[in-house]
């Protein structure tokens, strides 16, 4: 047994050292020309994507070709995420709004279908049949381009079949039949029907969207496209020293390291020409009549045709090939003779000419905003949708009136949670002084805090309308008034410097037990929580407490993070209950059922990303460590952008 | 001293809204309790005079007069009467101020008021005002 082992390795290797006599193939990638189809006299390109409610329907695929729907659904929602635009990625075209565009791209994507068949399948010797039940999403797109004046320029539906499942056994043993294959699917796919029907809902993603970017990319742009460059290299060969070749393929890896740019031609020039002399000197040193020898000739001729093809010469790469083509090796390898031929069609379509001009490396790669993407047929009542296409003017007021909402809602809210906390602390207060004993850091980030909601007495009022005008002053005023009774009250413990401020105390005392022996403080505060409500009514299109607590999340984030304000040493208790907060406000804004998600169109969220993203960084933090890891994120205009989008 | 007008008008506040709720009880327990609609006053407000001060913060003292065009003497009113400022700013923003009336004013006829402005850093073009009721 063993001696036959020894054998069969033997065998083995020796096939290997046989094969290794051989050219051996490698892949570079490089960034070749692609040469569109279709040619705009402008570069200004919009998309547009329907959202139409769809049908999603599962259908039995008969080996005869009988189709029989057994499941359908009106109310499938396929959609294309508003990034296209970004894995697209154009050279050649600026994204514009569809009614500044001269080139309108129209995606729709079509109804899927759930496809269960049986395909036969033929194994070892014997004449038994067998059938794998399979069950498919077909799934498709159509694309149509227009002019600005609508005039079709191009059709296509691209289509794609992903299997989902494959059944080929039942009871331990193979399925001798059509019938019981499909049955056995249909089975397996209407116990999970309703995960299914849902999973072909949603953005198109996978290979159908990868189609797409490529299929519109080679129609489309005049761009750098990855292509592969095929070069050989050979190992070890009799009485030749083949280490030069070798090293000179190893070199050429770096190929693939160089970035599409302003230089990329010369940056492959450079690396590629003298790869190309020094094939060609080293052709010189072996006999293409050798039976041996022929095979290094092979390969360094092709190597070099595959240069000249990467260098976009064609013409040379064609020349060579002829060299290649009167050796007696590999007549088969065809490819050599039609990737030029190819590339210099589509050139010769694109110039209209035989000669071709050079090209400008830099267009408008990386300059592609998804909120330019137009939406139609969306659901009624997201948020969000099309909003390039609102005045600039109308998008600056809306975000003016969200700042101010927002100003007042964080200041308010947050006032209102520092309060709270200070309850908390206060369990064991000092009933003889009448005053609750707090936390002098506590006291100390509460005066900050309200001299700080100060500012919303000065906000800027011309955007709103008489009546909101009105409602925000009578806010600001009565908020700040509230809060003050409070600041001063727990600043009673505070150590007087001087007499002056002894003085004041007393009289702050006095205040304060006026303020209480009035008792209208319940009042008070609801009459500022009515008036809260009505504003929010009044400036919102969708006023809920969810939505209103988002300037509460960034004015906790803006505590948490920044060096300045509320630090984790000086108190980590207060700290942690703040955190708390964040994590609690951050759960019903975004992930629970009440997440404003539901009100946003998914351009919309697309848009917030990146605003969302640091929310959600924070979110996750350890509280120990968001001094040293998440430092100073507030940004001013974050809860302006996102509640802009809210805002009447 | 400002303090001192602080207290002293919460003081006024208070006395002001206890006597009203003192005889709000004493209508509620009347035996023949029926349902009256508050009482609407007919006010009118004018800025009379206006001065500008510059101290740590820029601020604007108002004098504005306030009317009572109504047959009856306004005293405690169920309703809140307010006066609403909106000071255009030179920078072109608005700022807004409201003051609730506390003073009592005979029919047909008017008292002039003072009120401060807090401007923070703003310079002062212009204000309005204007009565509203809550």
């Amino acid at each position: 047994m063993n001696k036959n082992c020894t054998l069969y390795l033997l065998l083995l290797l020796g096939i290997f050292s046989a094969v290794a006599q051989n050219p051996k193939q490698r892949s570079i990638d490089y960034y070749a020309w692609n040469y569109p189809i279709i040619q705009a006299t402008s570069n200004k390109i919009a998309f547009s994507i329907d959202e139409k409610p769809l049908t999603i329907s599962a259908a039995l695929i008969h080996g005869n070709g009988d189709k029989l729907v057994f499941l359908k659904s009106t109310e499938g929602k396929i959609t294309l995420s508003s990034n296209l635009v970004t894995f697209l990625d154009l050279w050649s075209y600026q994204t514009t709004r569809i009614d500044e565009a001269d080139i309108k791209v129209i995606l729709t994507p079509e109804p899927s279908v759930f496809e269960i068949s049986a395909d036969k399948e033929k194994k070892g010797g014997k004449e038994e049949e067998r059938y794998k039940g399979q069950l498919k999403l077909h799934s498709g797109i159509k694309i149509e381009i227009t002019d600005a004046q609508g005039r079709l320029l191009h059709e296509k539906k691209l289509e794609d079949y992903n299997t989902l499942h494959s059944i080929n056994v039942f009871e331990n043993s193979a399925i001798t039949s059509e019938k019981k294959a499909l049955e056995l699917t249909k089975a397996h796919f209407m116990e999970n029907a309703e995960k299914y029907m849902a999973g072909a809902n949603g953005s198109v993603s996978g290979p159908l969207h990868y189609k797409l970017v490529e299929y519109l990319q080679d129609l489309i742009d005049l761009r750098r496209k990855k292509k592969s460059l095929y070069v050989y290299t050979f190992k070890k060969k009799k009485g030749f020293d083949l280490s030069g070749i070798q090293a000179s393929i190893e070199a050429l890896k770096s190929l693939s390291d160089v970035a599409p740019g302003r230089n990329y031609q010369k940056e492959i020039e450079a690396l590629l020409l003298p790869k190309i002399d020094f094939w060609r000197e080293e052709i010189s040193k072996y006999d293409s009549q050798d039976k041996k020898q022929v095979k290094v000739v092979w390969g360094l001729l092709a190597n070099i045709s595959g240069a000249y093809h990467a260098l976009g010469e064609d013409e040379k790469a064609l020349e060579v090939y002829q060299e290649i083509e009167k050796l007696d090796y590999r007549g088969s390898y065809k490819y050599l003779e039609q990737l030029p031929e190819e590339q210099m069609v589509k050139r010769k379509a694109f110039f209209g000419t035989d000669t071709p001009k050079s090209l400008d490396e830099v267009g408008f790669q990386g300059t592609h905003n998804p909120s330019y993407v137009h939406y139609k047929n969306f659901q009624v009542g997201l948020l969000g949708a099309n909003r390039m296409e609102v005045a600039q003017s109308t998008l600056e007021t809306r975000k003016k009136r969200a700042y101010l909402l927002g100003k007042i809602l964080g200041h308010y809210q947050y006032l209102e949670e520092l309060k709270r906390l200070g309850r908390k602390f206060s369990e064991r207060g000092n009933a003889d002084v009448g005053f609750e004993e707090t936390d002098a850091y506590y006291v100390e980030v509460f005066n900050r805090a309200a001299k700080e909601s100060e500012e919303i007495e000065f906000l800027d009022l011309s955007v709103l309308d008489e009546d909101e005008k009105i409602i925000a002053s009578k806010i600001s005023q009565d908020l700040i008034d509230f809060y003050n009774i409070y600041d001063k009250e727990i600043s009673l413990n505070k150590e007087s410097q001087d007499d002056w401020e002894e003085m004041q105390k007393i009289l702050d005392k006095l205040l304060v037990v006026l303020h209480q022996w009035q008792g209208g403080e319940k009042d008070d505060k609801r009459a500022l929580y009515k008036n809260i409500d009505l504003l929010a009514d009044k400036m919102l299109l969708i006023n809920n407490e969810t939505i209103r607590s988002l300037p509460l999340l960034e004015t906790l984030l803006e505590e948490l993070s920044s060096e300045d304000k509320v630090s984790y040493g000086a108190n980590p208790k207060l700290f942690k209950q703040l955190f708390k907060k964040y994590q609690k406000t951050y759960v019903s804004l975004f992930v629970a059922d009440t997440s404003i998600g539901q009100y946003l169109h998914h351009s919309a969220h697309q848009f917030l990303k990146k605003e969302l993203k640091v929310y959600y960084e924070l979110y996750r933090a350890d509280e120990d460590e968001i001094g040293a890891k998440h430092k100073n994120l507030h940004d001013d205009q974050r809860v302006a952008n996102i509640l802009s989008i809210f805002v009447k | 001293m400002k303090r001192i007008l602080l207290i002293g008008s919460i003081v006024l506040e208070l006395a002001l809204n206890s006597c009203g709720s003192l005889a709000y009880q004493g209508y509620e327990m009347s035996s023949s309790h029926h349902e009256t609609a508050p009482k609407e006053f007919e006010l009118e407000v004018k800025v009379v005079y206006v001065q500008e001060l510059r101290k740590e913060t820029n601020s604007i003292k108002v004098d504005y007069e306030v009317m009572n065009r109504s047959e009856d003497i306004f005293l405690s009113p169920q309703r809140k009467y307010n006066v609403f400022f909106k000071v255009k700013t030179k920078e072109g923003r608005e700022i807004g101020h409201y003051k609730r009336i506390y003073r009592k004013i005979a029919p047909n006829s008017s008292i002039v008021l003072s009120e401060t402005i807090n401007l923070s850093v703003y310079e002062y073009e212009s204000v309005e005002a204007k009565i509203f009721v809550e």
